[in-house]
């Protein structure tokens, strides 16, 4: 089992089958595998509607359309947007979102997969998505189907207030829920690390919580501190983009697929002259060092090509550090080693 | 609790309350009415936000093209229409075809006036509205909002505003509305004929409610839910200000973030935005500033306490919809006037952001009065005051409950209402030994742990004893006047049976006892209630005018009213006489007065307010006395006080509100006038739009001042 999962790394990594392992290459080896993860997932939730709430979709489709640009597909990509902007019949201008008066960008141009849309966005749905538990006819276009080298990046936009976060002016999720919601994740099995980025009132809060390892968190605003809106599109008579997201996306859009921008770069955006509200972070979960950790290990799903001369010694980063590594043709011999990764049951099978 | 079930601490209590009661009652209503009134100070009162946060006010830029040529096209065609019309009506036809040519779904919608009374116009007057529905293209139809222009003939237009200009602003917008693409819900545009008869038809057509008097058509088309309405009252030349009107039919107001919208959107457009006609003074800290707002306060209290709408958006609280006048008001002097170009900015601003509400308005206050544009009295901020002013008089009558009932109290008591005695006696500057507390029954078998109280209950005793023997002391000082009427007869028989219980008078201290004196002024208010539609049908071969027949017959009925107390101690068998206990029947109505002002003042606090700033001192200080000078300063605070009198006072306060420059004669003559018109108004909105005013006066007003006049008839 595990061996096949070293034989995929090696695959999907390294391509071009031919290669061969020199020392002089062990430097850029370790560089291309050190981020650990193979596959990039993005949770995308906008939890508040009605026409004035225009911001927090238009923040929700502007992250949407930087991820999809950096490189995450639609496939991999739940976005979950609580109203219909663009067909609202408000909107003097049908059928778009736009994040700025300027009108650059409609960010509901083509091609916008939503997964969840309109009152299908619940905490029931947003958890279930989360962990995994939907029933078994649930679509795979709504699952995020993530496993233990995903990365995923989970950005929420709404109102929130100390310890919880509005859905659909009905319901909300609490931190302490979330932070659950995350653990089980873990246990399951369903992230190798997960990038939390909130853009809410007193968005800290949501993130407080968390008690599950490799997650690395920012939110726009402390306790106590409210999040506020960009600026208005007078044509439109909303507010059109969040201060945070709005500083955020200006960052992301320098940013390109073979960027070496660092998540620690992307941590200081928006200092507080900018945002009003003082933007927060969390990196004690997080084992790396966020500057050395790529904005596209999040953002993006970067498949490195590195055209090497020589072959390389791969290690199996999934088996115990004790093991040794092998290369394709030595694996096979060996014995298989003892399974310390196990998956926890989702279902009960009926089987 | 452990004051009510705590025999002792009872009676700490009871006796404070004997003890205190006069100068407490006094000094809680001066605090309240102090500081009722100070709330117009800035530092007292709120500045007023928007609780709505999907009205986005403002934050849309105008779509109206610069200049608004068609705005003005429209202006120069109406005149050119209204000129051609010899009386220079509002030209109907000419508006029906232009809303149609729109492209709006267009309707004319029919209702018929019946006069309440037997009006010299005997017939029935027939009214057209006009309505055009610009249906959301891409909304569901289910809510709607209303831009409603009453159509005004130039010979109404003496004394109101023209609504040229708000015809003119009508068509143009609504050919502007037409174009824009992001309309969420239907815009209706009503022009309504009659004033609020008018819009009552429409309404309860709208509604499918009836009304006998008003009797309107099926509508021909219908929208969704009316969110809220914008009425416009707009002269076809340049306005100096707007005039935002609020009060609605029976003190009902807007949501307050209706109000807040549309000032909000006027200061946007640099339109000033008045109150009651009065802008906000630049220093509302300043005593002047105080001044002012507080003018602007009583003025806004004023209209809201007739219960009568102040324009046609009164009508529309009745069916729970938010709605309120702009009225433009045109100045000849200056030059600092706008251009309705402006005005059509900011009713659009106002109607984009109603489109953008989700829920009907009910964020924001209900319950408020204004003294400036931007600062508001909540309902918590006026009650408390309120209640102060009301409650002197209930703590009053406690104080005289606790009185009549002293031989239920420990006799430690007794002292209490001897000191108390003593203190109104010293208040009201009379020495007379007949003025003591008729404390029945209190001598027998009861002991007394204080000695020194026997000689008192002695000479309270003999008292009593010699106001058993003493006849009526208030014999005819006035004609008898009007009566021999039915109420008379009727009571007299209800009295009798009530009597039959108990023959000796004085032994009679039970509520029970003062149950004649409260049938009788309720059934005068009855009378009253009925008067107006009762004699209209009897007398149409009087030739009077209607309004004269009402006023003199309201008078009768308040004269019978004035009568009746003689008429219920006219010397009769001795055991037949009905005697009330005076503090009994003031116990009572001070307790019907405080029920019914706080009642009232939860639908329409400034009626609320009014009443109890005049009624609640002299209900306070009336007792019986044969000091006869005194008894006449009583009589005429009375008099004053009543609902006819207080009707009079309001009648003045109109007419040197209107013309100040009158003498005190011209104005006390205009006055009458102006009451026989209040009360005819009155009455046709009582029938024609369910106000409760008159209803009110005659079935809680005028009963309980009828309690109160009763006592300085009674024995002392």
């Amino acid at each position: 089992m595990a061996d096949v999962f070293g034989m995929k790394v090696l695959l999907s990594f390294a391509l071009l089958g031919a290669a061969f392992v020199f020392a002089g290459n062990e430097e850029k080896v370790q560089e291309f595998f050190k981020s650990g993860h193979t596959n990039n997932w993005a949770v995308l939730v906008d939890t508040s509607r009605f026409w004035f709430n225009y911001r927090h979709v238009a923040n929700v489709l502007s992250i949407y359309r930087s991820v999809k640009r950096l490189g995450i597909p639609d496939s991999h990509i739940i976005l979950m947007v609580a109203d219909d902007m663009a067909c609202n019949p408000r909107n003097p201008r049908p059928a778009t979102v736009f994040n700025n008066a300027k009108q650059h960008i409609n960010v509901y141009g083509d091609d916008v997969e939503v997964d969840y849309r309109g009152y299908e966005v619940t905490v029931e749905n947003f958890i279930r998505v989360l962990t995994g538990r939907l029933s078994p006819s649930t679509p795979s276009s709504k699952r995020l189907l993530s496993d233990e080298r995903s990365n995923v990046l989970v950005y929420m936009t709404g109102h929130g207030g100390d310890g919880f976060l509005k859905f659909q002016d009905a319901e909300e999720v609490s931190n302490v829920e979330l932070a659950d919601a995350f653990e089980q994740m873990w246990q399951k099995r369903r992230y190798h690390e997960v990038f939390f980025m909130i853009d809410t009132c007193q968005a800290e809060s949501m993130f407080q919580k968390f008690y599950s390892p490799n997650i690395l968190a920012v939110a726009s605003s402390r306790v106590g501190e409210d999040s506020l809106s960009h600026h208005v599109d007078p044509a439109l008579g909303v507010y059109v983009i969040d201060r945070y997201t709005y500083h955020a996306l200006e960052f992301l859009e320098g940013v390109n697929p073979g960027s070496s921008k660092t998540m620690g770069q992307f941590l200081q955006v928006c200092p507080r002259h900018q945002c009003i509200s003082t933007v927060s972070k969390r990196t004690d979960l997080f084992k790396r060092d966020p500057d050395k950790v790529l904005l596209t290990d999040f953002f993006g799903s970067v498949h490195n090509v590195e055209l090497l001369q020589d072959t390389i010694k791969l290690q199996n980063v999934t088996l115990d550090s004790s093991s040794t590594t092998c290369v394709k043709d030595s694996c096979k011999k060996k014995a298989a080693p003892k399974q310390t990764l196990q998956y926890a049951e989702q279902f009960p099978s009926p089987f | 609790m452990g004051l009510l079930t705590d025999t002792k601490q009872r009676q700490i209590v009871l006796r404070m309350i004997l003890r205190y009661h006069q100068r407490l009652s006094i000094l809680l209503y001066i605090v309240g009415l102090v500081w009722f009134l100070a709330l117009a100070y800035r530092p007292l009162n709120a500045g007023t936000y928007f609780s709505e946060n999907a009205l986005l006010p403002g934050l849309v830029e105008s779509d109206l093209p610069h200049g608004f040529p068609s705005l003005n096209t429209y202006t120069d065609l109406l005149k050119a229409e209204i000129s051609k019309d010899k009386n220079r009506r509002a030209p109907k036809e000419w508006i029906f075809k232009q809303l149609q040519s729109l492209g709006l779904d267009t309707y004319r919608h029919n209702f018929t006036i019946k006069y309440p009374f037997k009006m010299a116009i005997s017939q029935d007057l027939n009214g057209e509205n006009i309505f055009a529905i610009l249906r959301a293209r891409r909304g569901a139809s289910t809510e709607a909002l209303v831009m409603s222009v009453p159509l005004r003939s130039a010979a109404a237009q003496n004394q109101r505003t023209s609504t040229d200009g708000g015809i003119a602003l009508m068509l143009a917008l609504a050919s502007q509305f037409r174009k824009n693409t992001f309309w969420a819900k239907d815009v209706i545009f009503l022009l309504s004929e009659f004033e609020e008869v008018g819009v009552q038809a429409w309404l309860d057509a709208y509604h499918e409610s009836s009304s006998p008097y008003v009797i309107a058509d099926d509508l021909p088309a219908r929208s969704g839910a009316i969110q809220a309405a914008i009425n416009l009252e707009l002269p076809s030349e340049n306005v100096r200000y707007l005039n935002l009107k609020l009060e609605g039919l029976n003190g009902q107001l807007p949501n307050l973030d209706l109000f807040n919208l549309a000032v909000k959107l006027s200061r946007r457009e640099s339109v000033p935005a008045t109150l009651q006609h009065r802008r906000d003074p630049h220093d509302q800290e300043s005593w002047e500033g105080y001044q002012h707002t507080l003018r602007t306060m009583l003025k806004m209290m004023w209209t809201q306490a007739s219960g009568a709408p102040s324009g046609n958006h009164g009508l529309f609280h009745r069916f729970h919809i938010e709605a309120l006048t702009i009225e433009g008001v045109h100045k000849k002097k200056g030059v600092r006037n706008v251009p309705l170009e402006q005005v059509a900015r900011v009713v659009e601003g106002v109607f984009r952001s109603l489109n953008n509400l989700l829920e009907r308005f009910h964020q924001s206050f209900f319950f408020y009065i204004l003294p400036s544009t931007d600062r508001y009295i909540s309902i918590g901020l006026y009650m408390p005051p309120f209640a102060l002013m009301v409650v002197a008089g209930v703590l009053k009558a406690l104080a005289l409950w606790i009185m009549t009932h002293s031989d239920v109290e420990d006799t430690t008591d007794e002292k209490a209402p001897q000191d108390e005695t003593e203190e109104e006696k010293s208040a009201s500057g009379e020495g007379e030994q007949g003025e003591e507390k008729e404390t029945d029954d209190q001598g027998d078998g009861k002991d007394k742990p204080k000695g020194d109280t026997s000689p008192l209950l002695k000479r309270q005793s003999s008292g009593d004893k010699s106001k058993e023997d003493t006849p009526e002391e208030e014999i005819e000082e006035e004609g008898e006047g009007e009566q021999g009427d039915l109420p008379d007869h009727l009571t007299a028989e209800d009295l009798a049976d009530l009597e039959d219980q108990d023959f000796e008078p004085i032994a009679m201290t039970g509520v029970l006892s003062v149950m004649p004196v409260v049938l009788m002024s309720y059934l005068l208010g009855l009378m009253a209630y009925t008067a107006p539609y009762v004699l209209t049908n009897f007398t149409p071969g009087l030739k009077m005018k209607t309004a004269d027949v009402i006023l003199y017959g309201i008078l009768a009925v308040f004269s019978a009213g004035l009568a009746y107390p003689y008429l219920m101690n006219r010397k009769t068998a001795h055991e037949d006489r009905i005697v009330s206990d005076w503090r009994l029947v003031k116990c009572v109505g001070l307790i019907v007065q405080g029920l019914t002002l706080f009642a009232v003042s939860l639908m329409n606090i400034s009626l609320a307010f009014f009443m109890a700033a005049v009624s609640v001192p002299v209900s306070m200080a009336v007792k019986p006395t044969r000091n006869i000078f005194l008894r006449t300063i009583l009589q005429l605070a009375l008099l004053i006080v009543s609902p006819m009198g207080v009707l009079f006072i309001a009648a003045v306060a109109n007419t040197t509100m209107h013309n100040s420059s009158l003498g005190l004669l011209a104005v006390l003559w205009q006055a009458i006038d102006e009451t026989k018109q209040l009360l005819f108004l009155l009455l046709v909105d009582q029938y024609l739009f369910y106000s409760w005013t008159y209803t009110l006066a005659s079935f809680a007003f005028l009963p309980t001042w009828l309690l109160f006049w009763a006592v300085p008839f009674c024995d002392n």
